[in-house]
């Protein structure tokens, strides 16, 4: 009786932590770092009120928002009634990634805090190196989430270039128009194919409109195929993510 | 061949066509008559008779070919070689303006005239702001002194008016798409449609000269025709004018083109409520088809810029003006620069407006 009341406070203490567990790696990809992963996952949760979840599976479905959103509500992740939180989802086998928010954390992650994790995050992953990137992913999420409570949520540096580009094209394509209508106003000579002002007095006297026959053809409506974005969740309300392959 | 030019039945100056007063005015007396009366004083020079005293005519006499003919004046006496179709010259020896008779005469005679509404200098005052007001034009084109130029002609037009009786029939498609369970139908219904009738066409106006760019021609549409009046030829007096010398048939061309074009382009827009519709068969009659020959203002300025001819034309009764203006490549690159650098910084910094507001 004692020796199946201890198995039963086992099997609850490991159930309990299998789910209260940050990092799920069932690939053994993160063997070197999961400690500290771990660690810094619960610091992460003190420190803010939404949590920070880890994970490597080896395939993806063919839909990784869709698989995140799944693994998210079915090992429990999240914090507080929302069920706030913040994940790292990579299929391994498949090269596939999945950054995911839901709850509170949807408000902190806007597409250019995505944009943020995605850009730090990716360059590990794109060299195997998964320790490193899911290391990047909590100093990117602990900096933006900062920037947030800290009420200068993350803004992208200006992208001077690149508005320069957009600057001169446009204005370029402007002042193209703008010159080409002042060209065409000195030329003014052209024919003048109608008569339409030395007519008058039109009389239809012939008005028919015969129906013939009618075709119908159809296309399946296009599936949704996202690469991120807003969805609805398997959890109720929805989710954002950004997702892609490395 | 005889010519007539206008004298003044007060000082005997060369009288000439007031566009202001729309009378002849002799310009040393101020004299002013009406075209009637110049008229009956012509009808009374024709009573008198010439001298017939000639002589056997030797050989090697001048020849009058199809494109030159010869005239005297008949204030100087000088002999004159004009274009085979000129209705108006000067005569090099005196300087008086010559109206060849013979050119609107008899089968020649136009039905109808517009006379001139803007003088000269109003044409050139106009002329003149309206090369000030293109910003891409030359500075040395707009030059005043070269405006002067400009000459009044009454070009020859023919005028068609006929009823044109249309026939079209048209392949008409309406199309609607809705959704339906996991697809989008698109339903296709297919119409037979036809339409007919009548459309009156009054003056269309086609021009009867060879040396005139049709396209400038019809560029000057429209005349009003409510203030042409029964042709005389006082009403050149001060102008250049040529008589016809494409004929009314090879004119008729155009009309018909003209025509068509419209018919169609009317009896289409009245077929309404499809998709899209093709023309299958089109076809116009004419009916009580008549053709008019009228002389018609225009204020012509030709001059050369940098070796290359420009034509501008003016419509003398409305002033409408139209030609095709060199364009000042070093105006043209910096207004494009500068409209476009503004455009570009505009651009530029409502781009880091919106980065700074947290939108973008």
């Amino acid at each position: 009786m004692r020796k199946l009341a201890s198995l039963l406070i086992i099997f609850i203490l490991l159930f309990v932590s299998v789910s209260a567990s940050a990092v799920l790696d069932d690939t053994d990809s993160l063997k070197e770092s999961r400690a500290e992963l771990e660690k810094a996952a619960e610091e992460f949760y003190n420190d803010h009120e939404i949590g920070i979840y880890m994970a490597t599976v080896r395939y993806s479905s063919g839909d990784i928002d869709y698989d995140a959103d799944v693994y998210y509500h079915k090992n429990g992740f999240g914090k507080g009634e929302e069920k706030s939180g913040i994940m790292l989802y990579v299929a391994t086998f498949d090269r596939e990634y999945c950054i995911y928010a839901y709850g509170k954390a949807m408000d902190i992650f806007k597409p250019n805090a995505f944009d943020y994790v995605e850009d730090n995050v990716v360059k590990y992953l794109s060299e195997t190196d998964f320790n490193g990137a899911f290391k990047e992913f909590y100093l990117s999420s602990e900096h933006i989430v900062s920037l947030y409570e800290a009420g200068t949520p993350y803004k992208a540096p200006f992208n001077y270039v690149l508005w320069a580009v957009i600057a001169v094209i446009v204005g370029g394509i402007a002042g193209i128009i703008y010159v080409s209508s002042l060209k065409k106003s000195m030329n003014t000579v052209h024919f003048n194919h109608r008569a339409t002002r030395y007519a008058e007095g039109m009389n239809v006297s012939v008005l028919r409109d015969m129906f013939l026959f009618r075709t119908v053809t159809r296309v399946r409506k296009p599936q949704n195929n996202s690469s991120g974005g807003s969805r609805s969740s398997v959890g109720g309300g929805s989710f954002s993510s950004r997702s892609g392959k490395f | 061949m005889a010519a007539q030019e206008f004298r003044c039945l007060n000082c005997g100056g060369e009288a000439v066509f007031d566009t202001t007063s729309q009378k002849m005015k002799c310009p040393f007396c101020d004299a002013e008559y009406e075209t009637d009366a110049l008229k009956s004083y012509e009808e009374a020079l024709k009573e008198d008779t010439d001298d017939d005293m000639h002589f056997e005519a030797p050989a090697n006499q001048w020849e009058e070919n199809a494109s030159v003919k010869r005239y005297k004046c008949n204030t100087c006496g000088g002999r004159i070689i004009a274009n085979a179709e000129e209705g108006v010259t000067t005569c090099p020896y005196c300087d008086s303006e010559i109206i060849i008779t013979e050119q609107f005469s008899g089968d020649l005679k136009p039905d109808t005239v517009i006379p001139f509404k803007l003088n000269k200098k109003e044409a050139i005052d106009k002329l003149y702001k309206y090369f000030n007001s293109k910003k891409l034009l030359p500075n040395d084109f707009k030059d005043k002194r070269h405006l002067q130029e400009i000459k009044g002609i009454y070009v020859p037009f023919w005028l068609y008016s006929a009823k044109a009786k249309g026939n079209y029939r048209y392949r008409a498609t309406r199309v609607r798409v809705y959704p339906l369970g996991d697809y989008i139908y698109t339903e296709t219904s297919f119409f037979l449609v036809q339409r007919g009738g009548t459309l009156q066409f009054n003056n269309v106006p086609v021009d009867g000269s060879e040396k005139m760019p049709d396209d400038m021609m019809e560029s000057l549409e429209p005349y009003d025709l409510n203030e042409a009046v029964d042709f005389n030829t006082a009403y050149l007096a001060g102008f250049l004018a040529d008589r016809y010398d494409v004929e009314s048939e090879t004119a008729s061309k155009r009309a018909n083109e003209r025509i068509a074009n419209t018919s169609e382009e009317q009896f289409r827009s009245t077929v309404v409520g499809y998709n899209a519709v093709t023309v299958e068969h089109s076809s116009v009659q004419l009916e009580e088809s008549k053709a008019k020959y009228a002389l018609l203002p225009v204020w012509l300025l030709t001059t050369k810029w940098k070796d290359k001819k420009y034509v501008f034309a003016m419509n003398g009764q409305t002033g409408k003006m139209v030609g095709d203006l060199p364009v000042d490549k070093g105006k043209y690159l910096r207004r494009l620069l500068t409209f476009g650098g503004i455009f570009a910084s505009s651009v530029f910094l409502l781009g880091y407006l919106l980065w700074l507001g947290g939108i973008l």
